[in-house]
């Protein structure tokens, strides 16, 4: 389900924080959103998923309007991958994923084993069910990761939002993230719009991207058009030097001298 | 040991520690005795009550009672908390309940000519009103919720507290002081089945309520952020459990005094038992609460012939208890 | 002219000298006599002038006890709560005026105390009654502490208190007149049977579930009204019990502290105790009077143990009219009767339970009980 908004306003305290932003992601695509630190990401994603309530715009899911809905009508449409956070109690991954499953239970309910299949299935899917019985507490960041995406997997929203999930991890776990979330986009039809703040993994994975700006979107696309010499040293205020790697994959260096 | 063995055991202990109370005490009432007393109400012969069967069922069996129904009350009003406040160290006294009934029934003792029942509807309405006026602070501040609720509740105890040792400064230091200090201390030799009949409609009620919902406080546990991510309304959640939470606590305080550590100790008991998974923490907490307060009261009134204070027994008990706990979690991350 | 011969000389000489000596010695006697030395309930040696005019006392038994001394006149100042102590109002009205020191729980306020000037402080040895005497002696104030808690140490308390503001003969007063109630009682119960004897639970200050261990002054006033204390077998100060104790010993008759009144009446109507023979046959008192706690450490004590007697015994006391008596030791300690101070006994307590009607709240022999 493709997710579109429409004109979102937002303001802390008076201070207006998004203006007018609106975004397209076609359905089954993997749009990624860059932009400067304090430039809105988190508070755009929050008002997608009902965190935060703008004060105008609308959010449509497939043609659903969302922003009208209540929270847990709209958890089943939207899902949510926040930043690392501390964990109080060490529960298991597995139920830590089954927590998922929550918007699809009544008020009393208990999940049941529908649900423990599901939870299941969304930690095979990532390739992270040989931790289902580990506690959260006692595993590397990366898989921490990995089991905040299988619950949002488990959700089974056709839309998942991520916050700056590739933040706290290494090399190889940042890449082998977003290789399991594009592989979701593409054999699961997710809508994925993550957050991100490296534009040569978005060069990577990313079908589309928005250029965030000061709570403005400057510019979005697909990533080929939008992922330019120019927009991006627009974006991050410093001269860049684009190139493109031996696969075709363009790559941003920018101009340094880091060995005099 | 799987959970549902766990649950099995412990409420095995609990019953077995019930009848342990029920036969235990300064008279001698053997199985024999109450045997005989079943057989004569099946029978529906009704014979004039007897010392034995009047301390039988209007003393122990109401005391006995209090006690499983105050200690699950408590205990699990502390699970409650801490999830909530995602804080394992949280007890139920937090926002103020214990230090307004305290003072609410200071207030009773120390009123000329008022008969018992108002010392226990001062320290209920006191304790709740307590709680009232944490929850009215932290919406006028209105940032950071949980944190600024702990914040509210630590003004609402010292003020409560203050208030307290104003009354015992003015009380008669013959009767009236040595009443206050007794009461706060907290015990359950005053128990009797009105107590019960308050008392029972209220906790089984909370810990119903508590047990259909316990899977909402994993959720809620995870933090505001991701639990409206996961379609909860984490304010309207907090409203009510705080609520139920008080009502038991308040309910229970106002009629047994300040129990200690059972709120706080009993949770972490329950969480290194079985995990921290409420669907099973939260019936092993209840369990192990009853369980506990019942044998605290009944070293209480078994060790000396006079009584001891119930809140002496659980913090000496709860405190190396909880010591231990933290050494034996150490590795695993609770802290 | 033989008075101015020189034997005669050398004679006026000697009772000269001899006049001389004796007034020199009068005037040493007397200046010793300015002051005296007492030894207080710590222990501790105090030096008193020898007229004590200027008295403050620090906790209301201590006030009593001078008021049964007839030194009313004496005080500068007294406890906060004996200001509007029924007895004190009662005897000497005037004190209410007189300004406040402090209390024994809440502690006294030493600026206060120094500032009036005092011959004599009377503190309780309890808390931190001896190191407040010790900074008052050492600011040149003489204080004493005393600890009347039984009848034992009432007298001597009496005795010393008495001594200190120099009224000694009113101690052999007062302490003659409770022995000579205490006789009057013992006489009439010495010849009971031991299982005649009743038992008795009372019931403390602190609450219905709370009573005297042996070795308070209630268990003895008990023994003395030829009693048998239900809780003689606890030691220690004041006991919390439960209500299976208090089945256990299943009392014949329950007396009850006049601060827990209220707190009692609920207990009494309790299922549990309805079974008591104290309960089912309406054998509960509560301890006078209006003005005072008899169950209090006082000399008044012995009225407790007076009217215990009458209430336990009432056919050995037939012969005694209680009222008269009453009126007649509040006379000797008090120059007032009981009666004219306003006083009542206070002691009947009302049982709800339509099955427990009072039944003997009139003594049989028409003693005008309250």
């Amino acid at each position: 389900m493709s997710l579109v908004c429409t004109n979102i306003t937002f303001a802390y305290n008076g201070t207006r924080v998004l203006h007018q932003v609106s975004l397209d992601v076609p359905k089954g695509s993997f749009c990624a959103l860059l932009g400067r630190n304090g430039s809105g990401k988190t508070t755009l994603l929050h008002c997608l998923c009902g965190i935060l309530h703008p004060e105008s715009g609308e959010i449509m899911v497939d043609n659903n309007p969302v922003h009208l809905v209540n929270g847990t009508a709209r958890a089943k449409c939207i899902s949510l991958v926040p930043q690392e956070s501390d964990q109080i109690f060490p529960f298991t991954v597995l139920d830590l994923v089954l927590m998922g499953r929550n918007p699809h239970l009544s008020r009393f309910a208990m999940p049941g084993a529908e649900d423990e299949k599901s939870a299941w299935q969304a930690l095979e899917l990532l390739g992270a069910a040989h931790l289902a019985k580990r506690r959260v507490n006692q595993i590397s960041g990366g898989e921490r990761q990995l089991a905040t995406v299988a619950r949002a997997l488990a959700q089974q929203a056709p839309v998942m939002l991520l916050d700056e999930p590739t933040n706290h991890l290494d090399f190889h776990n940042q890449y082998h993230l977003l290789y399991q979330i594009r592989k979701l986009c593409r054999d699961q039809n997710l809508t994925v719009l993550a957050s991100m703040h490296n534009p040569n993994a978005v060069a990577a994975a990313a079908d589309r991207v928005v250029l965030l700006e000061a709570g403005h979107a400057a510019a979005q696309g697909d990533a080929e058009s939008v992922l330019t010499q120019k927009q991006l040293s627009r974006l991050y205020g410093m001269p860049l030097v684009e190139s493109r790697l031996t696969g075709g994959q363009k790559h941003f260096m920018p101009v340094m001298e880091f060995r005099r | 040991m799987s959970d549902q063995k766990t649950l099995w055991i412990l409420g095995a202990i609990l019953v077995l520690l019930f009848f342990l109370s029920l036969f235990t005490g300064q008279m001698h009432i053997s199985f024999a005795d109450a045997a005989g007393w079943i057989r004569d109400w099946i029978a529906q012969d009704s014979l004039a009550p007897s010392p034995k069967s009047l301390v039988f069922f209007d003393v122990r069996l109401p005391r006995s009672l209090t006690a499983v129904l105050g200690g699950t009350g408590l205990a699990v009003s502390g699970a409650v908390y801490q999830g909530l406040f995602r804080n394992p160290l949280v007890s139920p006294d937090i926002l103020g309940v214990s230090a307004g009934c305290a003072f609410g029934a200071a207030l009773g003792l120390i009123l000329p000519g008022s008969p018992f029942g108002i010392v226990r509807a001062l320290s209920f309405a006191f304790g709740l009103s307590a709680v009232g006026l944490a929850a009215g602070i932290a919406r006028a501040v209105a940032v950071r919720p949980v944190l600024v609720l702990i914040l509210a509740g630590l003004v609402v105890t010292s003020m409560f507290n203050a208030l307290l040792m104003v009354l015992k400064y003015t009380a008669d230091p013959y009767s009236q002081l040595p009443a206050i200090v007794f009461w706060v201390m907290g015990s359950m030799h005053r128990c009797s089945w009105a107590d019960v009949r308050l008392i029972a409609p209220v906790i089984l009620m909370g810990l119903t309520l508590v047990h259909l919902l316990r899977f909402k406080l994993n959720i809620l546990s995870l933090g505001e952020v991701q639990a409206t991510s996961l379609g909860l309304n984490p304010r309207r959640y907090r409203i009510f459990f705080i609520s139920i939470s008080s009502l038991m606590v308040a309910v229970i305080v106002s009629a047994c005094g300040q129990i200690g550590w059972i709120g706080l100790v009993i949770p972490h008991m329950a969480r290194t038992l079985s995990g921290p998974d409420h669907r099973v923490m939260i019936p092993v907490t209840a369990l192990m609460g009853g369980a506990f307060l019942l044998a605290a009261d009944l070293a209480a009134r078994s060790l000396t012939a006079a009584e001891l204070p119930v809140s002496i027994l659980t913090a000496m008990a709860g405190g190396p208890l909880f010591a231990y706990l933290l050494y034996q979690n150490r590795a695993r991350g609770w802290i | 002219m033989g008075l101015f011969t020189i034997p005669s000389i050398f004679g006026h000489m000697k009772k000269l000298f001899l006049i001389i000596a004796c007034g020199l010695l009068l005037v040493t006697a007397s200046r010793a006599c300015a002051e005296r030395i007492i030894t207080d309930a710590a222990g501790r040696k105090v030096k008193i002038p020898d007229n004590v005019s200027r008295l403050v006392t620090t906790f209301k038994p201590a006030t009593l006890m001078v008021l049964c001394l007839k030194g009313a006149d004496a005080f500068v100042g007294l406890d906060n709560s004996s200001r509007h102590d029924p007895l004190v109002l009662a005897v000497a009205p005037e004190l209410a005026d007189l300004p406040g020191v402090g209390s024994k729980s809440s502690g006294i306020n030493l600026e206060t105390v120094l500032s009036l000037n005092p011959d004599l402080v009377i503190l309780s040895y309890q808390k931190t009654g001896v190191q407040m005497a010790d900074r008052l002696q050492n600011s040149g104030c003489p204080a004493v502490v005393i600890a009347p808690e039984t009848f034992a140490s009432i007298k001597q308390t009496l005795i010393m208190v008495a001594s200190a503001i120099g009224k000694p003969r009113r101690a052999d007063a007062v302490i003659q007149a409770m022995e000579r109630v205490l006789a009057r009682v013992g006489k009439r119960v010495q010849n009971l049977d031991p299982g005649e004897r009743k038992t008795v639970y009372y019931a403390g200050p602190s609450g219905f579930l709370s009573t005297s261990p042996s070795g308070m002054l209630q268990d003895r006033m008990i023994h003395l009204a030829g009693g048998i204390n239900a809780a003689h077998g606890l030691h220690g100060h004041f006991k919390q019990i439960s209500p299976e104790q208090l089945m256990t010993w299943a009392p014949e008759s329950i007396v009850i502290s006049p601060m827990s009144r209220f707190q009692a009446k609920t207990f009494i109507n309790r299922r549990q105790f309805s079974l008591l023979p104290a309960v089912r046959e309406n054998e509960i008192h509560v301890f006078p009077s209006s003005l005072s706690p008899w169950d209090f450490p006082s000399p008044l004590s012995v009225m407790g143990v007076l009217w215990l007697g009458n209430r336990l015994y009432p056919e050995q006391f037939e012969d005694i009219c209680l009222l008269h008596e009453i009126n007649d030791f509040h006379e000797i300690l008090f120059d007032q009767s009981f009666t004219k101070m306003g006083g009542h006994l206070n002691d009947k307590i009302e049982c709800k339970d339509p099955e427990h009607p009072p039944q003997n709240q009139n003594a049989p022999n028409g003693n005008p009980g309250s």
